[in-house]
C-alpha cells in the first residue's frame, strides 16, 4: 500500500505540489491527471524519494520508502533512456540486475515480454537501431520484467498506437492483478477511464479532483444527452433546459441545465414512438478535464 | 550479486564492447606490430650484397676473403681478376668489388659498387683490411700477437653521474639513470595519456546518462553513492586491464627490438630500480583515479552531453601542464618543481622524473606519494558528495556558485 500524505514542494516562488494526499492499495491501479506542469512528475520524484518533499510523508507499506525497497519499484521516466549503443539483452538485463533481478532470470523471461509487446527486433539488435515506437516497449519491459509491487508510469501510453496501448493496458491490468500498487499518468483520458481504480487531477500542483472514475463523472450530473430522433435541430435548441447542441452525423450531442431535463426530452423525442437512439449519461473525463482547467483560468 | 557489482561490471562490460575502447587497448599492440612488418619489409628488401674481391697480392686476398664477414656482404670468390669483375659488375652479377693494391708498405683499396645494387656497410670489410695490414706491418717489425694487442688495447673510459642531497653525494651508475629516466618518461606519458582518456570517458558516461535520464532509472534502483564507487570501480579495473596490456606490449616490443633501435642498444630491464618500478605503479594508479573520480564529478554537473568537454577542459588542462612540466624538472629542481612534485594533480608526472634523474629521495617520493592518497580519499568523498546532489539536477544554475552555497549551507 502506498499511502501519500499532505505533501508539498515548491520550487522556489513556484508551485510543485499543493497538500496531496491518496492512497493506493495493492491491485489498485490509479491515474494521475492534470496539463503539463501541473506536478505530476514531480508527485513521482517525490514518490521514488528521488526529490525531498517541503513538508508531508510519503509511506511505502506503512515505512519511507528506502533503498531497501528499490528492488519491489518498476519506474518509466517521462522522458525515456537508454543507453542507445546496447543490445536489447543487455539493456533489460541490466535495469532488472539494479532491481536485484538475476540475469539468468531476466533472460528467460525476456522472450516472451518480446512476443507479448510484439518488439519489432532481436534480442541482440542495438537499442539505437529499433524504432521509437519499439525502444519505448523495450523500456516498459525493463520497468516491468521484474514484477514490481510498486509501479510508476509517466505518460506510458505516449508514443503508443491504438493496437500497443492496448497491450500496454493488457499489461497493466496484469499486474494490477498480480497485486501491485500501480500509479500512472496519461493524457489520454479514454485509457485513464478504462483502467484506473482511483483518479487525480492535479491543476498547478492542486488536487481539484479525487475520486473513482464513476464518482467523478456523477458529481457533474447525467447532463450530457446523445439522441437520434425525429426532433431536429431546431426544435432541440428550442428546447427548455437545453444549453448546447452539437450535431454529429445523424445524431445530437446535448448538454441539458439539469438531469431532470432529460425526462422531458425523452418524453417529446419518443412521443411517437420508437427511436433509434437516447442515452444520458455525466459528461466523458475528457471534458470534466476541459471544464476543470476552463475554470480555474 | 550487490547492486555495486552489477554497476562495476556493467561499465567494464560496456567498454570492453565498445570499438573504440578496444582499439585504445591494442593500440600498443598494434604500433609494435607495425614497428616488427616495417622491420621485416626493410630486412627483406636491403639484402646482403655479393661482392668480388681482387688484389696484385693473393696471400692477402685469401686473408681478407676469409676473414669474418658478420651478414655484411658475401663474398665471390671465383672472381680473381679486375676485369672479370668489371664485366660481372657490368652485368649485375655482383653488386661491387673491392680491389687491393699492395705496394711495398702501402695498402690502398678501391670499392666500386653498382648505385642500383644492394650498398655495402663497408666498416666490417674496412676493419678486416685495417687488421690484415696491421698483421703484415706487425710481422715486419717482428712484434708478437701479444704485443700488439697491448700496442691496440683503448684507454678505459667511463661516466659517472653524481648528485648531492643535503651534501652527501649519492651515486647512480650512469646506465641505471638513463634507464630509469627511459621509463620515467614513458610511464609519464602513459599516465598523461590515461588520464584524458579516462577523464573525458567517465564524464561523457555520467553525462549521457544524466542526459538521456537513464540516471532517474538508476537513482531509482542504486543509491547515487553505490553508483559512483560502482562506476569508480569499473574505471579502475579497466585502467588496470590497460596497464598490463600496455606493460606486457612493451615488454615484448623491447625485448624483440633492443638490438634494432639505437637509444634501446644499451637498455636493459635489470638496470631499472625495483623502487623505481613501485613508485611508478604507485603514481600510475593514483594520479589517474584522482582525475577520473573529479572526471566523474564534473560529469555529473553538467545537463547535457555537449557540455561536458567544456566542464572537463580546466582537469585536462592542469593534466597538460603537469606533463609539460615534467620535460622541464629533468635538468631543473628549481623550487617550482620541487613543490610541484609534492603537489596532487602535478606530482605524477613530476616525482617519477625527478625520482628518476636523482633529484629526489625515495623517501621524498613516498611522501608524495602519501599526499596524493590522502588526496584521492578526499577528492573520491567531495566528488561523491557532488555527484549526489547534481545526477538529477537539470537546471542551468552556475554550479561552483551552486556548488559553494551548499558548502556553506
Amino acid at each position: 500500500m502506498l499511502t501519500v500524505a499532505n505533501l508539498t514542494k515548491r520550487f522556489g516562488p513556484k508551485q510543485g505540489v499543493e497538500d496531496e494526499s491518496f492512497t493506493i492499495h495493492e491491485g489498485e491501479i490509479m491515474g494521475l491527471i492534470g496539463q503539463n506542469g501541473a506536478g505530476k512528475t514531480t508527485t513521482f520524484r517525490m514518490i521514488l524519494n528521488l526529490l525531498p518533499p517541503d513538508s508531508g510523508t510519503v509511506l511505502w507499506q506503512d515505512h519511507p520508502l528506502t533503498k531497501d525497497d528499490y528492488n519491489t519499484v518498476g519506474f518509466l521516466p517521462e522522458e525515456r533512456g537508454l543507453y542507445t549503443r546496447m543490445s536489447i539483452q543487455d539493456q533489460v538485463v541490466y535495469f532488472a540486475a539494479l532491481r536485484g533481478q538475476k540475469p539468468a532470470v531476466t533472460r528467460k523471461a525476456l522472450p516472451q515480454w518480446m512476443a507479448r509487446f510484439n518488439v519489432k527486433g532481436k534480442l541482440t539488435d542495438k537499442i539505437k537501431d529499433l524504432s521509437k515506437g519499439n525502444q519505448q516497449k523495450v523500456q516498459l519491459i525493463a520497468t516491468l520484467i521484474h514484477q514490481p509491487k510498486l509501479i510508476i508510469l509517466d505518460e506510458p501510453f505516449s508514443g503508443l498506437d491504438p493496437v500497443n496501448a492496448q497491450l500496454l493496458e493488457d499489461s497493466i491490468i496484469e499486474m494490477k492483478q498480480n497485486g501491485a500498487s500501480i500509479i500512472f499518468s496519461s493524457h489520454d483520458m479514454a485509457n485513464v477511464e478504462r483502467i484506473s481504480d482511483h483518479l487525480l487531477m492535479l491543476r498547478n500542483g492542486e488536487t481539484v479532483l479525487s475520486g473513482t472514475p464513476d464518482e467523478i463523472r456523477s458529481q457533474f450530473g447525467n447532463t450530457r444527452v446523445r439522441l437520434r430522433s425525429p426532433l431536429d435541430k431546431a426544435a432541440l435548441v428550442a428546447f427548455p433546459g437545453v444549453n448546447d447542441v452539437q450535431q454529429r452525423g445523424n445524431a445530437y450531442e446535448l448538454t441539458l441545465d439539469n438531469e431532470a431535463v432529460g425526462h422531458d426530452l425523452f418524453k417529446a423525442a419518443t412521443s411517437k414512438g420508437y427511436i433509434p437512439e437516447f442515452s444520458q449519461e455525466p459528461p466523458s473525463l475528457d471534458e470534466i478535464f476541459r471544464i476543470e482547467v476552463a475554470n480555474h483560468e | 550479486m550487490n547492486k555495486f557489482m552489477v554497476v562495476t561490471r556493467q561499465v567494464i562490460r560496456k567498454n570492453i564492447k565498445s570499438p573504440a575502447y578496444l582499439f585504445s587497448l591494442f593500440f600498443p599492440v598494434l604500433i609494435i606490430a607495425a614497428i616488427a612488418l616495417f622491420a621485416f619489409i626493410t630486412n627483406k628488401t636491403n639484402q646482403t650484397p655479393t661482392i668480388a674481391i681482387t688484389s696484385n697480392n693473393v696471400a692477402l686476398r685469401n686473408a681478407l676473403i676469409e676473414s669474418p664477414t658478420h651478414g655484411d656482404y658475401r663474398v665471390s670468390k671465383a672472381i680473381s681478376t679486375e676485369q672479370v669483375a668489371e664485366k660481372r659488375l657490368s652485368h649485375e652479377k655482383i653488386d661491387g668489388y673491392l680491389n687491393v693494391t699492395v705496394t711495398g708498405q702501402t695498402v690502398s683499396a678501391v670499392y666500386r659498387q653498382r648505385t642500383n645494387g644492394n650498398s655495402l656497410d663497408s666498416d666490417t670489410l674496412k676493419n678486416n683490411l685495417n687488421t690484415l695490414k696491421l698483421r703484415q706491418a706487425a710481422q715486419q717489425l717482428g712484434l708478437t700477437a701479444k704485443q700488439l694487442q697491448q700496442l691496440f688495447a683503448p684507454a678505459s673510459y667511463k661516466t659517472q653521474n653524481v648528485a648531492y642531497q643535503n651534501g652527501v653525494v649519492r651515486r647512480q651508475r650512469s646506465n641505471q639513470q638513463g634507464a630509469n629516466l627511459v621509463v620515467a618518461f614513458v610511464v609519464t606519458f602513459l599516465i598523461y595519456m590515461f588520464i584524458a582518456m579516462y577523464t573525458s570517458m567517465i564524464a561523457q558516461e555520467t553525462a549521457t546518462e544524466k542526459g538521456s535520464h537513464i540516471m532517474e532509472i538508476l537513482v531509482s534502483s542504486v543509491s547515487p553513492v553505490t553508483q559512483f564507487f560502482g562506476k569508480v570501480t569499473g574505471m579502475l579495473a579497466l585502467i588496470v586491464l590497460q596497464v598490463i596490456i600496455t606493460g606486457i606490449a612493451g615488454l615484448i616490443g623491447m625485448q624483440y627490438f633492443n638490438h634494432n633501435i639505437s637509444f634501446l642498444g644499451d637498455f636493459s630491464f635489470s638496470q631499472i630500480q625495483p623502487g623505481m618500478v613501485s613508485v611508478l605503479v604507485a603514481y600510475f594508479v593514483l594520479g589517474v583515479m584522482l582525475y577520473t573520480v573529479i572526471a566523474a564529478m564534473l560529469g555529473s554537473m553538467v545537463t547535457r552531453q555537449e557540455e561536458v568537454s567544456q566542464a572537463l577542459s580546466p582537469l585536462t588542462t592542469v593534466g597538460m601542464l603537469a606533463y609539460v612540466a615534467s620535460f622541464i624538472a629533468v635538468n631543473s629542481n628549481s623550487l617550482l618543481i620541487r613543490i610541484g612534485s609534492y603537489v596532487p594533480f602535478l606530482s605524477q608526472s613530476l616525482m617519477p622524473v625527478r625520482y628518476a634523474v636523482g633529484n629526489a629521495a625515495l623517501s621524498e617520493v613516498w611522501a608524495s606519494v602519501a599526499i596524493a592518497a590522502i588526496a584521492l580519499v578526499l577528492m573520491t568523498w567531495v566528488a561523491c558528495r557532488v555527484y549526489q546532489q547534481h545526477v538529477l539536477d537539470y537546471s542551468n544554475r552556475k554550479h561552483w556558485y551552486q556548488f559553494g552555497r551548499k558548502r556553506r549551507a
